[in-house]
């Protein structure tokens, strides 16, 4: 199992929409996915039109006294399923400080997960915290939407020497442009002049991919042709790629 | 009825597909989904083994090529793919789910179209107060419609059991629908007359005790026979190296039973089965040889350095190309008159015999007892005189005779209780392992020496000398681990379980 974490400092740079239609797009290409929605606001199990409720709390779930598997529900999507985010998600970090090995916590977690399914995919609450470097210590991939402005780059770079220092060294940084405006010639040059790091697809600024939340649903699942959900297909497979 | 576990399909035969979806939709938030002409096709292996690991792979037409779905046998589909062309081996399938599971379970046979279906499907969906997906129905009408009945499936969603439960409450208490176990395979399966998921080279007969030996002998090589027939054509076809492999087995049993069991057959119709059936043993036997090189030159080689493997190559393609060649010259042989008489042959002896020995009316318990403590005897007075100085020779006599005794337990397995078969089976394959595969790593030197005179290429010489010792070093530790599993079957437990076959001993 291929852990993905979608992750970013920031918030409202387009990471539920990438978590979303990335696990779509890997559940499409014939892999067995779960999507876990970290996050308490819950956008990605509301996009799935799933109750935002985790029996018995999320601190319960992660100091591991939760069973998971019956908290998984499958999505309207063919090999897809999602493990909920819940208000109680707010509480995680002291969930995982009561946890004799707070790092390791998820990756504890997920471990039973190996043999259900090929890729796992992170909707991360935006922040840098204990819960973050838990996720660090389990993900494989870390997937970052960043929107081209000086500021997100900024951000970008301290995630990048936070990891060099204190990350593990497994982990490969993925970061994307995300939310592109090609009108905007600011846009344009920071896409144009992005270092090797990057995923090379960008993914475009769209009223479609805001539509989400009308249609509560994957952009695969309405839109399949536009613009977007090709940009978030060329996206996943060149992650898929980097392994 | 028994509780269904949350996630597992349930099937029903509905008589009248119109009322059934009028009370659906008077009690559900109900929502329609495309109507598809479906045309699916059933994937397994010759002998069932997906179907007997509880898999179901069916592949549906898609544009040019196909769609395949993988799923777990009463559970709704786990993944899918698509593909050019329907999938022959596991290796033929682009990486992904299906491909993996298909490689732990099918291994080296070949997937082939058992049963198809054709119809009309109606997808329907049921929906929560959130209109979320909480179990799905299709309704299925196939052709030729059998009985004016369709097949209702409920496929729940993953923890959605309590809509699925209360749907399952709801079908249940609806007239005109009844709840099935069979799906669409078996369906179609039972249509077409042929049994799902049995292994067709199975051989497991089946005696009383007080049979006459002579009418046993005759029922066991009946079956054998059938084995023979069900395989030709797949052998003909060159599906896998499986359908000559188990065709080979029958037709060593059958000759087998014709040598051990002499004394209990009528004489010249024996002699002349038995002098067919090693023509037909022979004819098989140089395709079957280089089938078992092709298949074991990968493991021989992977130990050796990458270069020294890629010399090889030059070997392989020629192993490759004769094995063209000696199959085309089987094929002829099976397609043959001689092969047609020799079924017919061999099906007269399986009838009414005309001349038999006084024998062969003995009880085939007490013959069976006699023949196992002589052939078992045999072994050991043989494997004893093993040391480490005996000739190659002698070890691989020993594996004849340890095949013999081998296909008379199997041929007499139902005579006897089962944990002691159990026991004495599981001993002599781990001496049989052992005998079989240092038999193997000798012929094999000698076989790749000989072709390795015909390749006109310097490197790959070279990498067949690097091989050959490197045969001959692994040969040697199967020899060492010999001593170690002949004992398992030297020991006075089996005594013991050999005395309780001759009916001596405490039962």
């Amino acid at each position: 199992m291929k852990i993905f974490a979608c992750y970013s400092i920031k918030g409202g740079v387009g990471k539920t929409a990438a978590a979303v239609n990335l696990a779509w797009q890997s559940a499409n290409g014939g892999a067995r996915t779960l999507i876990w929605d970290l996050d308490p606001q819950a956008a990605s199990t509301f996009y799935f039109r799933i109750a935002a409720k985790v029996k018995g709390g999320g601190k319960k779930l992660v100091r591991g006294k939760t069973e998971i598997d019956p908290l998984i529900r499958g999505t309207d999507f063919l090999g897809l399923d999602l493990l909920p985010g819940d208000f109680s998600y707010r509480k995680m970090d002291a969930a995982l400080e009561s946890t004799s090995k707070p790092a390791r916590q998820l990756a504890r977690l997920l471990e039973p997960l190996a043999d259900e399914y090929d890729h796992l995919i992170l909707d991360c609450a935006p922040s840098i915290s204990r819960t973050s470097e838990s996720i660090f210590v389990a993900a494989d991939a870390l997937l970052v939407p960043t929107i081209p402005t000086p500021l997100s780059l900024r951000t970008l770079e301290q995630l990048a020497n936070h990891l060099r220092k204190k990350g593990p060294k497994r982990l490969r940084l993925m970061p994307f442009f995300s939310m592109v405006d090609r009108r905007k010639s600011l846009h344009r040059e920071i896409v144009a002049n992005a270092d090797k790091r990057f995923l090379r697809t960008a993914i475009p600024f769209s009223t479609l991919v805001e539509r989400m939340g009308i249609h509560r649903a994957p952009l695969g699942a309405y839109a399949p042709r536009c613009e977007p959900a090709l940009a978030y297909e060329a996206l996943w497979r060149e992650a898929l790629a980097r392994f | 009825m028994a509780k269904a576990r949350p996630e597992a399909l349930s099937r029903y035969l509905v008589e009248d597909p119109a009322a059934l979806v009028a009370a659906l939709e008077a009690n559900l938030e109900l929502r329609h989904g495309k109507t598809t002409r479906q045309r699916r096709t059933f994937l397994d292996t010759f002998d069932g083994s997906l179907y007997r690991k509880g898999a179901l792979l069916a592949a549906s037409r898609r544009g040019k090529g196909w769609e395949l779905t993988w799923s777990e046998r009463g559970r709704g589909p786990r993944a899918s793919a698509s593909c050019e062309r329907l999938p022959t081996f596991a290796d033929t399938l682009p990486a992904g789910p299906i491909a993996a599971g298909l490689a732990t379970v099918v291994g080296i046979r070949s997937l082939l179209p058992i049963a198809e279906i054709q119809g009309r499907v109606r997808h329907l969906e049921v929906l929560d107060k959130r209109r979320k997906i909480v179990a799905r129905l299709s309704l299925a009408e196939y052709d030729p419609k059998d009985a004016a009945t369709s097949l209702l499936r409920l496929e729940p969603v993953k923890g959605y059991g309590a809509a699925a439960a209360t749907l399952r409450a709801l079908l249940a208490g609806l007239e005109g629908v009844s709840e099935t176990h069979d799906g669409e395979l078996e369906r179609a399966c039972a249509a077409a007359g042929r049994p799902v998921g049995v292994d067709p080279s199975e051989f497991r007969p089946r005696f009383g005790a007080s049979d006459d030996t002579g009418e046993a002998i005759r029922q066991a090589l009946g079956r054998l026979l059938e084995i023979v027939r069900i395989h030709r054509d797949g052998t003909v076809r060159d599906l896998d190296s499986e359908f000559l492999h188990d065709l080979r087995v029958a037709v060593r049993r059958a000759r087998s039973i014709l040598s051990l069991l002499r004394d209990y057959l009528p004489k010249r119709p024996r002699q002349r089965l038995a002098a067919e059936l090693k023509w037909l043993g022979g004819v098989t036997g140089p395709t079957r040889d280089l089938d078992v090189y092709l298949l074991k030159l990968d493991d021989y080689r992977a130990p050796l350095s990458a270069p020294v493997q890629g010399q090889l190559d030059p070997l392989l393609e020629l192993l490759a190309k004769r094995r063209r060649q000696e199959q085309k010259r089987l094929a002829r042989a099976l397609r043959s008159q001689r092969f047609e008489a020799l079924l017919e042959r061999w099906q007269d002896f399986c009838e009414e015999p005309r001349k038999e020995p006084e024998t062969a009316s003995l009880e085939v318990r007490e013959t069976a007892g006699r023949l196992l403590r002589k052939a078992r005897k045999r072994l050991l007075r043989k494997g004893r005189a093993i040391s480490d100085e005996s000739p190659d020779e002698a070890l691989h006599r020993l594996r004849i005779d340890g095949k013999k005794l081998r296909y008379l337990l199997e041929l007499f397995r139902s005579l006897f209780p089962a944990s002691d078969m159990k026991r004495v089976l599981r001993a002599l394959k781990g001496l049989q392992d052992v005998l079989g595969d240092f038999n193997d790593l000798c012929v094999h030197q000698q076989a790749i020496a000989e072709l390795a005179a015909e390749l006109d290429d310097a490197n790959a010489l070279m990498a067949t000398g690097r091989l050959i010792e490197h045969l001959a070093a692994r040969a040697e530790g199967e020899r060492q681990r010999f001593a170690e599993r002949f004992a398992d079957l030297d020991s006075p437990r089996l005594d013991e379980i050999f005395r309780r076959f001759e009916g001596r001993g405490a039962k």
